[in-house]
């Protein structure tokens, strides 16, 4: 007995770890050590932008839902999911798997940045060459621009209750919108470090400061930030998709699945201005019972089509809207708003006062993501007191989050 | 002390002297000792001088050419008691006649008892379960294991998770070992630890096809199962679950000749919908009862076997084909084994086992999903096929081919008299693909141009097993045996996929044909296991027995140190009967008890700090966070004591009773981090987590009536199981994917934790106005029964045979997910009477109360509504069988016939259940998944006929 308890533990102790361990590694991973190198720096920034994609479509879709742009009817064939018949009625639980979906995907994208500039601050070293400098110039405009959309996101997006906004930076405590907005400011000012002040990367910052500042109701600051930005001509700063990335629009909303389709209003435009399918073009699927036809966006035809975050017509629209603020009427306001009109072929208003400025918005950044803060900012929320107006921060937060 | 050992082993070697003079014979007939009725195939052996015979068709034997000596016959038959006799043979012919008894819960048969350890059941000190699946495969036919093995054993659920041809299959080992890995005994097939995986591939809805499926029931002698560590201790990690042992057939000879037997049998059957789909439950249920079909089955099994001295062999051709219930599924299986064991010298054995299997699987798209029959005929009131068109479900293609061999070699040397050296080595081969084509100009979701995509996995595993065992006398009276042994287990696992849409034209359909690329990867892991075991026997006057046992695993765990951990054994067992403190009427008692510590691996990365993975996307791959681990990670620890009994009474009546508990600890919880960290590409791992299970297991096996002609016998199993969750650290209650199942803190594991639903609320003038629902998640179901069972009997009389399996279970829920959407799309019945009931009448009458709570029980927006008991009892195996062999005896022509019996069998026969929906068994989300026990447009599993012909030359 004794002797083959020594005989096992000869064999027990000698060699059988290595034999073990003597397996061919992963083929689809690295470790979070190995992306400390300069010759990652373009991987990383192409993991921010990868999950920005994911975010902005998702948060575009979802605050679509939300607002009186799009509605849910299990009506409309392949209309299944109840987390979007929720969010569509505003009754949406702290568990939505969909709200969870894009949550988790905005701390991603929140962490991904931060991390991004800290790696690049702390742990990579750079060569000396122009090109070297350009790269870690390139790393932290990126990191720094994202860490500010992150915050921007969670500002308008989300909130703690049904009309609380704001969001939640590393299980900390719960940050207002208010707050969270100056957050994002100070991530973009940092990335405007980063570029020169005519480059088209700034007039992008200066795009979503501006947002931000007239969100704030800071005109001024806003007015001033805007004359900087992107200006007719320049493409739009899109989250870019692939069919392996589809776009959610697509996914959810469109072609692909269709789930959220036009609140019908869209199709009456379109009915009185046929110019207006120009910027709010609509294909449409028959009922399941057969009754009627819906219709839904047929802005992104391919899994690959980009969605607009910041483009050129909304900073004419905030112009016009500063300057409808200050003079009601006021006809530079009117030419600004018939560019942006002009841009999509669409006829010239003839007037323009506040109440058209909101309409020009709903049409022009019709799936953008905009109509739900616009309907809060304006006090045309759709739906009865009580129902949510921002997407509640998750069960999974408030379960995890101490400070919650 | 080897020495010592050594000394022993060289006195036992010295031959046993016999006095030899002239040459005789003896000769005899075999009875059974209760109905005197001959015994024919009976083997009769001299051990001293390795000769023998086996008895013909009377019952006779002779061995011819005998040494005048005494010498000690050994006669077996399988389902008798071994007995031997000693007889003196002089010149001339002596005659023994022997009469054997009969052996009701297979006592002498031996059994594994633990890893290298073999021992009759009478003497192990653990319950294991054994099925004789030679026996039901004479007159049955068996798609696949888990129907072989479903009801057979006590302790051990074998459930097929759907009723698609090909469907996943899922054990439940008594009461489930700990909180981690995928709760499924490891299976060794002629020493071959086997994929068990559920192979899903492209997913058709949730249902995989279980790579066990491609195992042939036809071709296996009997399947052991040692039931949790106590007794799989020293199977180490990964034996947590139980083990099953699976022997494929062997040559059988009778001692002294040479033979052939060939075998071929031949089943033809159908497959058909057990029950319809109700217009009380189901306003489509003509479109849906309209989509099933009667599936024809054919099998045919070509064998042959037989041997010599020196070599001994089975062969085997099996051809199958099977269609299911409903149109696109068919799960066809061509298999041939070769099976030799070799006698090169009377030290040496060596025993090859070797199967080759093509198996293809035509699956349908059910549960979850939009593009099959279920979901297109169940969910919405007429017109059916909402979701996608009739021609485009049909058009559907999803087919998954697999190719697998199975082989194994073994070789023992026996250097000296009870010391068997043996070494093995076992591979298994699964290499499988799956095609699924959407066809061009067909409509699936936006999918209008076609779509083609195929998987492919290879899954290589390989075991080597090295042990020797020995055993020797201490004194007279205590005799032990010493094992030591070494087992490696590596897998190697590539799967790759592609996918490409929108052809030009519907005739081409080939990859490359498709305009756009959709999505590409592959995956791939390669592991290594191994252990090292001792295990010391002593058993004292045939009436004591001790075991101990130890074991050390290692593991690969990537990028640390690999885990090794100790696993203990203990057992022990008294035959009291051998005491003689029982009345007479006991023929065998034993009681026994053992305790065994085993474990799960943590997952492959789970000790890896943070992983990065490249996502695709619109710019290129971008680095994003793949996993999150803990570099402290260990192995779930499992420990279960038994203790039981084992008892005979005058022969007719045999019982087993085990009760025991299980604890395990260090269970490995998953953490969410909170969202807003970034740090959720997946939980991370902490060993804090606890369960404990216990039961009880009992079998009666009787034979209340034996006569020559008349034989009848019943076996009654009954199984209560329970466990519950203690600890999760801290942890939230982990939930399934749906929200349904949990693991939380005094739950049992997977229950079902939802708020529950009280009845309807009524505004202040008794108008109906929404729900009445609990605050708080309570307890609202279990998904493995708390109790359950089965009960078989077997009547014979004369050549006829009549067998029956009937299974009930009870406590036990499923979630009717069906029923829920149903109610979604105006589709559920009742909820549209009591809708309609409610408008017509007046409130705060009694009759509107009712019907408003009733009404409000049936609201799909609480999951609570559609939990629903599903105990059941049901028939799940008829067959009779007619033996016409004595008949052909008389006729010369035919005189070369062994066997020739007809059978007609049925399966799942009768059902009867609480359960609203058609099949309380199923699970929509296959074999494996978080997500158990819910139904969601699931196949129901079909009533089966077959007829068969078995005929032996």
């Amino acid at each position: 007995m004794l002797s083959t308890l020594i005989f096992m533990g000869a064999i027990g102790f000698y060699g059988c770890q290595d034999l073990v361990n003597d397996v061919d590694g992963d083929i689809d991973t690295i470790t979070n050590e190995q992306l400390n190198s300069e010759s990652q720096v373009q991987f990383l920034v192409n993991g921010l932008l990868t999950r920005f994609a994911t975010t902005h479509d998702r948060l575009a879709l979802q605050s679509g839902g939300l607002s009186d742009e799009e509605v849910f009817d299990q009506n409309v064939p392949n209309a299944t999911f109840p987390t979007f018949r929720d969010i569509d009625d505003g009754l949406i639980t702290f568990d939505n798997n969909s709200v969870d979906g894009v949550y988790n995907d905005l701390g991603e994208l929140r962490f991904f940045s931060d991390d991004l500039v800290q790696r690049i601050n702390e742990d990579i070293e750079f060569g000396d060459s122009e090109e070297s400098q350009a790269l870690r110039a390139s790393g932290l405009y990126n990191g720094y621009f994202f860490a500010g959309v992150a915050r921007y996101f969670f500002a308008v997006y989300f909130g703690l209750d049904e009309t609380t906004g704001g969001g939640i930076i590393d299980g900390g405590p719960f940050i207002p919108s208010e707050q969270m907005f100056g957050l994002a400011l100070e991530q973009l000012n940092l990335a405007l470090d980063q570029v020169a002040s005519d480059s088209r990367e700034a007039r992008i910052v200066n795009t979503l400061i501006g947002r931000i500042q007239l969100l704030q109701g800071n005109l001024s600051a806003a007015d001033a930030t805007l004359d900087n930005a992107l200006e007719p001509g320049d493409a739009s700063f899109s989250s870019q998709h692939s069919v392996e990335s589809a776009n959610e629009w697509w996914g959810n909303g469109g072609l692909g699945r269709t789930q959220f389709v036009a609140d019908d209003r869209f199709r009456e435009i379109i009915r009185n201005e046929p110019a207006e399918a120009n910027r709010i073009p609509l294909d449409s699927v028959l009922a399941n019972d057969e009754s009627r036809f819906f219709f839904f966006q047929g802005l992104y035809p391919e899994q690959g089509t980009p969605l607009p975050f910041l483009s050129w017509q909304e900073v004419s629209l905030m112009e016009a809207e500063i300057d409808l603020d200050a003079v009601p009427n006021s006809p530079t306001a009117l030419a600004l708003i018939n560019e942006v009109r002009a841009s999509s072929d669409i006829p010239p208003r003839l007037t323009a006062d506040m109440d058209d400025l909101i309409e020009e918005r709903e049409r022009e950044f019709f799936t953008q993501g905009l109509r739900l803060i616009d309907q809060r900012r304006f006090d045309i929320f759709h739906l009865p007191a009580g129902r949510f107006q921002y997407l509640p921060i998750t069960q999974s937060e408030r379960n995890q989050n101490e400070n919650l | 002390m080897f020495k010592k050992l050594l000394t022993f082993g060289i006195f036992l070697l010295v031959p046993f002297a016999m006095v030899f003079a002239q040459s005789g014979s003896v000769t005899g007939t075999i009875t059974d000792a209760k109905t005197g009725e001959t015994i024919a195939g009976a083997n009769v052996y001299i051990n001293s001088i390795q000769r023998g015979s086996s008895t013909n068709l009377d019952g006779e034997y002779t061995i011819g050419n005998l040494e005048s000596a005494t010498y000690t016959l050994r006669i077996t038959y399988v389902g008798y008691r071994n007995n031997t006799v000693e007889v003196q043979i002089g010149s001339g012919v002596t005659t023994q006649n022997v009469q054997l008894n009969r052996d009701l819960i297979g006592l002498d048969e031996v059994v594994v008892s633990g890893i290298a350890s073999e021992t009759s059941k009478a003497q192990s000190e653990v319950a294991v379960a054994s099925v004789n699946a030679d026996k039901l495969t004479e007159a049955n036919t068996y798609q696949d294991v888990s129907q072989l093995l479903g009801g057979k054993a006590a302790g051990v659920r074998v459930n097929a998770s759907s009723g698609n041809a090909g469907s996943g299959i899922r054990f439940d080992i008594r009461s489930g070992g700990g909180l981690n890995g995928d709760d499924q005994p490891v299976i060794y097939l002629d020493g071959i630890r086997l994929d068990n995986a559920e192979n899903v591939g492209f997913g058709v809805g949730g249902q995989g096809t279980s790579t066990l499926a491609d195992i042939n029931p036809e071709n296996i002698e009997n399947v052991e199962i040692l039931k949790g560590p106590a007794g799989a201790a020293l199977y180490g990690t990964s034996g947590s679950n139980g083990v099953v042992l699976i022997t494929t057939k062997k040559g059988t000879v009778s001692p002294g000749e040479t033979t052939l037997n060939i075998r071929y049998k031949v089943t033809r059957g159908f497959n058909e919908q057990r029950e319809e789909y109700s217009e009380d439950n189901f306003v489509s249920a003509p479109d849906a009862n309209a989509i099933f079909r009667t599936g024809d089955i054919q099998q045919h099994t070509l064998s042959a076997s037989g041997g010599s001295e020196f070599i001994r062999y089975f062969t085997s051709l099996d051809l199958r084909n099977e269609e299911g219930i409903i149109q696109n599924n068919s799960f066809d299986r061509d298999a041939f084994r070769a099976n030799f064991d070799v006698f090169p010298s009377d030290k040496v054995t060596i025993s090859t086992s070797a199967s080759y299997t093509l198996s293809e699987a035509n699956r349908p798209q059910n549960d979850n999903n939009i593009f099959g029959f279920l979901g297109n005929t169940l969910l919405f009131p007429p017109p059916s096929y909402r979701f996608t068109d009739s021609a485009a479900v049909v058009g559907l293609q999803n087919d998954l081919s697999t190719q697998r061999f199975l082989g194994s070699i073994q070789a023992t040397y026996t250097p000296i008299e009870n010391l068997d050296i043996r070494g093995s080595i076992g591979y298994d081969g699964n290499n499988s693909r799956n095609d699924e084509l959407k066809p061009a100009n067909l409509g699936y979701s936006g999918v209008t141009r076609g779509e083609r995509s195929f998987f492919t996995r290879r899954n290589d595993q390989f075991t080597w097993d090295v042990n020797g065992r020995y055993s020797y006398d201490i004194t007279s009276d205590l005799r032990a045996t010493s094992i030591v042994g070494g087992q490696l287990f590596t897998r190697r696992f590539q799967s790759a996929f592609f996918q490409r849409q929108n052809f030009q034209t519907e005739l081409i359909t080939n990859i490359g044909a498709g305009a756009d690329f959709q999505q590409g990867d592959e995956a791939f892991f390669n592991t290594r296991e191994l252990g090292v075991f001792a295990q010391q026997e002593f058993s004292y006057k045939d009436t004591y027995s001790l075991s101990l046992g130890l074991r050390r695993d290692f593991a690969a765990a990537l990028g640390s140190d690999a885990p090794n951990i100790f696993y203990p054994k203990a057992s022990a067992a008294i035959r009291l009967h051998k005491l003689n403190l029982l009345p007479s009427a006991f023929t065998f008692f034993k009681i026994r008890a053992a305790y065994g510590e085993t474990g799960v691996l943590p997952g492959l990365n789970d000790a890896q700090q943070l992983l990065f993975n490249s996502e695709s996307s619109g710019v290129g791959g971008g680095a994003v966070i793949d996993f999150i681990g803990n570099p402290n990670i260990e192995p779930e620890r499992i420990r279960e004591f038994t203790v039981g009994a084992d008892f005979e009474i005058a022969e007719n009546y045999a019982f087993e009773f085990t009760y025991y508990i299980t604890r395990a600890n260090d269970s490995i919880i998953d953490f969410n981090n909170a969202p807003s960290t970034g740090l959720t590409a997946s939980a991370v791992p902490f060993n804090v987590g606890a369960v404990e299970g216990k039961g009880v297991e009992a079998s009666i096996r009787v034979t209340p009536v034996r006569t020559r002609n008349f034989q009848l016998d019943f076996g009654i199993i009954g199984n209560y199981a329970d466990n519950e969750v203690t600890d999760l650290g801290g942890a939230q209650p982990i939930f399934d994917g749906f929200d349904l199942n949990v693991v939380a803190e005094g739950l049992p594991e997977s229950a079902f934790f939802v708020q529950a639903v009280n009845g309807a609320t009524f505004d202040e003038n008794g108008v109906f106005n929404g729900v009445d629902l609990d605050a708080e998640r309570s307890f609202r179901g279990r998904v493995v029964p708390e109790y359950n069972g089965s009960f078989d009997v077997t009547a014979r009389i004369q050549n006829l045979s009549i067998y029956a399996l009937a299974e009930w279970a009870a406590n036990v829920s499923v979630f009717n997910n069906t029923a829920l959407f149903a109610s979604q799309f105006g589709n559920n019945a009742e909820r549209n009477n009591l809708t309609a009931q409610l408008a017509e009448l007046t409130p705060q009458t009694p009759e509107y109360v009712e019907t408003a709570n009733a009404l409000a029980r049936t609201n799909p927006l609480f999951d609570d509504n559609y939990i629903e008991d599903a105990g059941f009892y049901g028939l799940s195996e008829v067959s009779v069988s007619y033996n016409l062999t004595s008949l052909l005896r008389n006729d010369l022509s035919a005189s070369f016939v062994k066997n020739l019996t007809l059978t007609a069998s049925g399966r799942n026969l009768l059902l009867e259940s609480p359960y609203s929906g058609l099949d309380p068994g199923v699970n929509f989300s296959g074999s494996r998944s978080g997500s158990r026990n819910q139904d969601f447009l699931t196949l129901q599993r079909p009533r089966v006929f077959n007829f068969t012909v078995s005929l032996g030359l």
